[in-house]
C-alpha cells in the first residue's frame, strides 16, 4: 500500500470571502496599507511610500523583522513581497500569478525566492489558526458510524506507507 | 434466531444514531446557532428515543436508567455484562 490522500478537506482552502474577512480584521483601511508583518509593536499598521519599498528591508519601527509589504487586492499582478511588476533582484518572476486564469486567492502562489504565500501572512507566529467548520457534507447515520464521522470534510483514511525494509523488520507492511 | 437478529439490528441502529448525535453535539458546541445542525440533532434525538423505547420494551434496559419492565426484579443485572455480550 502507498500513502495517498484521497480526500481534499475544506480546511485546505480558504475562499475569497474568508480572506477578505481576515484582511478586514488586520487593517483599518484596505487601500494601499502597508504594515510590518511582525506585529510586535503597538501599531501594527505601518505606512510606507512606494519609493521606500525595497523588498525585505527591515521594519522601520525598529523591531528588526523584515517588512512584508501587503498588497491590497486591487493591485494584483505585482510580486506580493516587493511590489515589483518586473523581475526584481529577489527573483520574483513576473506573471507567476495570472488573475485572468485563476481568480483565486493570489496568496496560493509562492515566488521562487520562497517568500511564503501563506494566507496568514501578518499573523503572529507560533499560534495555530484553524478555519471554521461548516455544516455541509453530512453523511447518513448508517455510513457515518462506519466511516468514523458525519462530516465528509473530516474523512482522512489512513494508508500506511510501504515498509522501507520490505517487511523485513516484521511490520508486515510489504 | 429471528428475534436475536432483530435485537442486533435495533442495537446497531441505536449505535448509529447515538454516534450521529455525539458528532452533532460537538459541532453545536462551537456553532450553537446553526439551525440546520439543530434541526438535524432534534430529528435524530427523537429517533433515538423511539429506538430505545422499542428496544428496551422488548429486550430490557440498555443503561442503568433504562426501562425496567418488571416490577418485582431488577432486570439490569440479568442482561449480559459487557464482557459477556455478543457484539457481532
Amino acid at each position: 500500500m502507498e500513502h495517498r490522500k484521497e480526500y481534499t478537506s475544506h480546511r485546505d482552502m480558504l475562499d475569497d470571502a474568508m480572506l477578505q474577512r481576515i484582511l478586514a480584521d488586520m487593517t483599518d483601511e484596505r487601500d494601499d496599507t502597508r504594515f510590518c508583518g511582525c506585529m510586535s509593536h503597538g501599531d501594527s499598521r505601518y505606512q510606507s511610500s512606494r519609493s521606500e519599498r525595497t523588498g525585505n528591508s527591515p521594519c522601520d519601527k525598529g523591531c528588526g523583522s523584515a517588512r512584508q509589504a501587503y498588497e491590497n487586492r486591487q493591485n494584483r499582478g505585482n510580486c506580493k513581497i516587493c511590489d515589483e511588476r518586473q523581475t526584481c533582484g529577489d527573483h520574483h518572476p513576473r506573471g507567476e500569478w495570472n488573475p485572468a486564469e485563476n481568480d483565486t486567492c493570489p496568496d496560493k502562489y509562492d515566488c521562487v525566492s520562497g517568500h511564503s504565500a501563506s494566507l496568514l501572512r501578518g499573523y503572529p507566529l507560533a499560534m495555530v489558526y484553524s478555519p471554521n467548520q461548516e455544516w455541509e457534507g453530512i453523511l447518513e447515520a448508517e455510513e457515518a458510524l462506519d466511516r468514523g464521522t458525519i462530516f465528509t470534510g473530516l474523512l482522512f483514511p489512513w494508508y500506511p506507507s510501504r515498509c522501507k525494509d520490505n517487511g523485513g523488520c516484521g511490520c508486515g507492511r510489504n | 434466531m429471528h428475534d436475536m437478529n432483530e435485537q442486533k439490528r435495533l442495537f446497531r441502529m441505536i449505535q448509529q444514531v447515538s454516534f450521529v448525535l455525539y458528532e452533532t453535539a460537538l459541532y453545536l458546541d462551537t456553532h450553537p446557532h446553526c439551525r440546520p445542525a439543530l434541526a438535524y440533532f432534534n430529528k435524530y434525538n427523537a429517533r433515538r428515543r423511539e429506538l430505545m423505547e422499542k428496544y428496551e420494551s422488548k429486550y430490557g434496559p440498555l443503561t442503568m436508567y433504562g426501562q425496567n419492565c418488571s416490577s418485582d426484579h431488577w432486570q439490569w443485572v440479568e442482561t449480559p455484562w459487557p464482557w459477556e455480550y455478543d457484539c457481532q
